[in-house]
């Protein structure tokens, strides 16, 4: 609509601003255009986070990380000892000449391509000078073959040490690694008591730094892609872990393999966990939360009891962002729960509601004990400083609670109301062990007269987890990436591979579950062949080939722990860049905050006939050839986890809700699924019954079914349907041709009545003698009732009506002037259930009707009204009757308009 | 605000009672008959036959109280005393935003 048209109008509403008891239109602002809104319920919306939420919720959720599922970022540095170091060996591969080697007590020369060191007296032996730095660990690998194969191979750290490494034959070249632990900055490698004249040949001779971040005491190592410990009493320390000692909750994860029994621990003075008991398994990935206690820094392993194994894969992530925790409470993060293991404590968080702030409260939270009777709930202010008034709190199963005392296992809900914000707060008292999740609280209202602006049309994106690959864009160069062969180099700050046939992958582990889902994206460049992206399996690995540009893919088939590599495809010489890898675990689709459109919801009065509407466990639910609930795990469309799973396991498995109804009534429920496919809603109306086959996403979408005299109402999955399990929420049966807005149930049906918008504007808004009525608007059904707006005198003698009628796709206008019909049509073929965009211009001998752009009737005879005789804009007809019941972008009411302006006004 | 919760006993009776206590009116517009809230009625619900959990076994064959029930809100003070029932919170229907116990 163009501005100046808008500028135009004397009325003007649209899905803005409301109050309870009134709509709110943006002209004129003195608030004369305002609609009274009366509804005298609560009812649902959809809200612009795409949410299904009760109207009288005024506030967004005020708990942050209230299901304890906040994960933060990595942050151990090198923790599965796969971090490289750049080459510091110069001239390793011998291309021109020995330059920077020499022989040390042994004589070197060049040798086709290697060096070549001779005896001469009981040492064969190589030597660079300024390769490593003191006290660092490092891996050398190089390539060798000698004349004499009855000694080891010794290097010089500091002293002469036998590295166990040796020759399997006389003059065969043989590739070896060795990681070691240095105090001074030159490289010696060879034989020693050898005879005088043996040789040694020596190629691609590389030494890297590794272990960086990490202090090793004497004892441990590094080894492939690990650390080890030789059973010496020492440390294993990443210093300064926490910038500042604070007391935080960690999700701690990393796997240990012991080869004598013995457990390898966090402790000593240092330690910021202490010394915890932990679990006796020595081998394994072990998974546990702990909180640091806030006066030391350090991560540090304390090797005192003998442990002699590897450790890899050290992960250390904040979890339980926002909550405070006593003694006793842990957070389990993976199970989405807090925890608390019998020792007194509270668990809480502060500035739920903040300073000042006068409301009420609806907390929730699902608690279940397992040794105990109860957990005891205190309503506080904001600040933890003083108690607020609780109105009620009741367990799920309808049980009131007394005193904050919350015994038994289940879902409690308190109402509370303050003068000044609010803290969420929990004790576990001595003995108790129990846990708790899914905390909620919202700032509610009791008002019954709130208007709904609802929202549809989302655009949706990937739901993901946290990031799992660390310097994916390569930022801080190679620094976490295993860099085969040392292929991979950084060139203008993306890695860059080098053209080759060779398999040379750029990998990095990644902290992954089986039977989870990931997606992989990352940036490709291909300056030629084709690169691809495999990653490890519980068997094997799997491949997928890389285009330019940004690619994504999921990935079902991660093993536990896996690895993701970057490389060519088999035989494919290729020359490419990667850039922005990402790993993160795919959760599934959910919507775009604010990407829909908003427009009011005016409905009629509807009852949900299904007494329990989520809780599909209830005996009212029939559940029929192997057909299973599980109840309220997942994430439903309310942004609760409050959604069940249905599984059908068989042709016909089935829920049915057996009612029997006389009329037209219509069947709604929220489904979706793990992976595309069809499952089918069916309602018997005699034989046979009538079945509607759905195409389900792992989007929730509502569906329905409308049936003449039904009397049973199913989810079912037919012979030729493919899913064998459906996630399902919200049912509802009513006595509608379609389905109304959601209303909730729990143990009895539930009434939403009717809205009702009327009586904005008076005479001096609206001209009587000549003007315009405008309505973007849509239909709930296609016909069935009259649905009205109306400019009026409050009778049905004068007004000007715009409406559906009981005709299918039908559109029509009537001016009607004491009594008597001035002019009127009706235009048929109109898709009433779409958005369009009507104007009915009426003035002495001269009314018109446009839609969408185009003026489909006139009239060219016929009175308007005395002045000042038009005094009201209704949802309804003049007498409040036939009230509309539809979608409403926009209702206006213009001076007379011409045509070219009703043509813009009306253009779509 | 009132809730009444009314037994009758048939259909017709109720609807009949609920006319003529000024609860709704049966108005024919266009050659179409309905039921029209007048006066203070903010709702009326066809409650119909309620189920009796307690005497029922098999959800495909309920048993059901004896009578025939309405729901009304009102902002009138309604003469029903002798058709009300008072289930408390064992309500088989409530008004969205009221306490299942809102009978009064």
């Amino acid at each position: 609509m163009a501005d100046n048209l808008l500028d135009k109008a004397s009325i003007l509403l649209t899905p803005t601003a409301y109050d309870n008891g009134s709509m709110l239109s943006i002209k004129p602002e003195n608030g004369d255009g305002d609609f009274d809104f009366e509804r005298n319920s609560a009812a649902t919306r959809v809200n612009a986070q795409g949410l299904v939420e009760n109207v009288q919720i005024i506030s967004s959720e005020l708990v942050s990380n209230g299901n304890f599922s906040q994960i933060g970022t990595e942050e151990v540095s090198n923790g599965n000892f796969s971090q490289e170091g750049s080459e510091l060996v110069t001239n390793g591969t011998f291309e021109n000449n020995i330059n920077g080697w020499v022989g040390y007590i042994s004589d070197s020369s060049w040798d086709n391509g290697t060096i070549k060191t001779t005896a001469t007296t009981n040492v064969s032996w190589i030597r660079q000078n300024q390769v490593t730095a003191a006290n660092k660990s490092y891996k050398l690998t190089f390539k060798a073959k000698a004349s004499d194969i009855s000694q080891n191979i010794t290097i010089y750290n500091g002293a002469f040490i036998d590295t166990g490494l040796s020759f399997d034959a006389v003059d065969v070249y043989q590739e070896f690694t060795y990681y070691f632990y240095t105090t001074v900055t030159n490289i010696i490698i060879g034989q020693q008591g050898v005879s005088v004249g043996d040789t040694i040949n020596f190629d691609n001779v590389s030494v890297k730094e590794v272990g960086q971040n990490w202090e090793l005491d004497t004892g441990w190592s590094i080894g492939d892609d690990k650390v080890e410990a030789d059973g010496t009493s020492a440390f294993l320390i990443q210093s300064n872990f926490q910038s500042v000692a604070s007391v935080k909750s960690y999700k701690i994860q990393y796997e240990v393999l012991s080869t004598n029994g013995v457990n390898i621990r966090f402790g000593g003075g240092s330690s910021m966990f202490g010394t915890p008991t932990l679990d006796t398994a020595t081998i394994g990935i072990k998974t546990i939360y702990l909180q640091s206690n806030g006066t030391v820094r350090n991560l540090q392993f304390q090797n005192n009891l003998g442990f002699e194994g590897s450790i890899t894969n050290i992960s250390v992530k904040e979890v339980g962002q926002d909550w405070s925790l006593d003694t006793g409470w842990s957070i389990d993060q993976a199970n989405s729960k807090a925890v608390s293991d019998g020792t007194q404590g509270y668990i809480k968080q502060t500035n739920v509601g903040g300073a000042g702030v006068t409301s009420i409260y609806k907390a929730q939270w699902t608690q279940n004990i397992t040794v105990g009777a109860r957990l005891r709930f205190f309503a506080r202010n904001y600040n933890d400083t003083g108690t607020i008034t609780t109105l009620s709190i009741t367990r799920d199963d309808g049980v009131a609670v007394d005193g904050g005392n919350c015994v038994g296992s289940g879902t409690f809900t308190a109402y509370l109301s303050s003068t000044n914000g609010y803290s969420f707060k929990i004790l576990a008292e001595t003995g108790v062990e129990a846990d708790i999740s899914n905390i909620s609280v919202k700032e509610i209202t009791d008002d019954t007269n709130i208007p709904r602006i609802n929202y549809e049309g989302f655009s949706y994106q990937d739901s993901l987890g946290s990031e799992l690959i660390t310097n994916g864009n390569f930022s801080n160069g190679l620094t976490n990436w295993t860099n085969n062969s040392s292929w991979w180099s950084i060139v203008n700050g993306e890695a860059y591979h080098p053209a080759s046939t060779s398999m040379k992958p750029l990998s990095q582990s990644v902290s992954t579950e089986v039977g989870k889902e990931y997606k992989i994206s990352v940036n490709v460049n291909i300056v030629s062949g084709t690169p691809q992206v495999f990653w490890d399996k519980v068997s094997g690995q799997e491949a997928q080939s890389l285009s330019q540009g940004l690619n994504e893919v999921i990935v079902t088939t991660f093993k536990t722990n896996s690895a993701i590599y970057f490389g060519r495809v088999p035989s494919t010489n290729t020359e490419f860049y990667i850039d922005n890898v990402s790993v993160k675990e795919y959760l599934g689709q959910e919507v775009v905050p604010d990407s829909g459109c908003g427009s009011w919801l005016l409905e009629n009065q509807s009852t949900n006939l299904i007494p329990y509407s989520e809780d599909f466990s209830d005996s009212s639910w029939l559940k029929e050839t192997s057909a299973t609930i599980e109840l309220n795990t997942y994430l439903s469309p309310s942004g609760e986890n409050n959604a069940s799973k249905l599984n059908l396991p068989n042709t016909l498995s089935r829920i049915t809700y057996p009612f029997s109804t006389t009329g037209v009534y219509t069947f709604s429920i929220y489904l979706k699924s793990d992976t595309d496919g069809t499952i089918s809603l069916r309602a018997a109306t005699g034989n046979p019954a009538v079945t509607k086959q759905l195409n389900l996403t792992d989007r929730w979408q509502r569906f329905d079914i409308s049936v003449t005299d039904g009397n049973y109402w199913q989810v079912i999955k037919t012979s030729s349907d493919t899913l064998t399990s459906v996630y399902i929420w919200g049912a509802q049966l009513e006595e509608q041709s379609y389905a109304t807005s959601y209303v909730p149930t729990s143990g009895a049906t539930n009434t939403r009545l009717k809205d009702i918008a009327n009586n904005s504007g008076n005479s001096s808004l609206i001209n009587s003698t000549e003007g315009v009525l405008y309505a973007e608007i849509a239909a709930l059904a296609e016909g069935g009732s009259y649905r009205i707006i109306s400019l009026s005198d409050n009778t049905n003698n004068n007004k000007v009506v715009l409406f559906y009628d009981f005709n299918d796709n039908r559109f029509s206008y009537q001016v009607k002037v004491s009594g008597v019909s001035q002019s009127s049509a009706a235009i048929n073929n109109v898709s009433v259930i779409q958005f369009n965009k009507f104007a009915l211009k009426y003035k002495d001998n001269d009314f018109a009707l446009w839609i969408n752009g185009v003026e489909v009737a006139t009239d060219t005879s016929g009175n308007v009204f005395p002045i000042n005789t038009l005094n009201k804009l209704s949802f309804s007809d003049g007498n409040n009757s036939s009230n509309f019941y539809g979608k409403a972008k926009a209702v206006a009411v213009f001076p007379i308009l011409t045509d070219a302006e009703l043509q813009s006004l009306t253009t779509i | 605000m009132h809730i009444y919760k009314l037994v009758f006993d048939t259909e017709q009776q109720g609807k009949q009672v609920l006319i003529d206590n000024n609860v709704w009116e049966e108005v024919t517009e266009e050659g179409v008959t309905s039921l029209r809230y007048i006066n203070g009625t903010k709702g009326v619900v066809d409650i119909g036959k309620v189920i009796n959990p307690q005497a029922t076994t098999d959800p495909e064959h309920p048993i059901y109280y004896p009578g025939y029930a309405y729901d009304v809100m009102s902002t009138d003070e309604l003469n029903l005393e002798q058709y009300r029932v008072y289930p408390n919170g064992s309500a088989a229907h409530m008004f969205y935003g009221y306490k299942r116990d809102d009978d009064k």
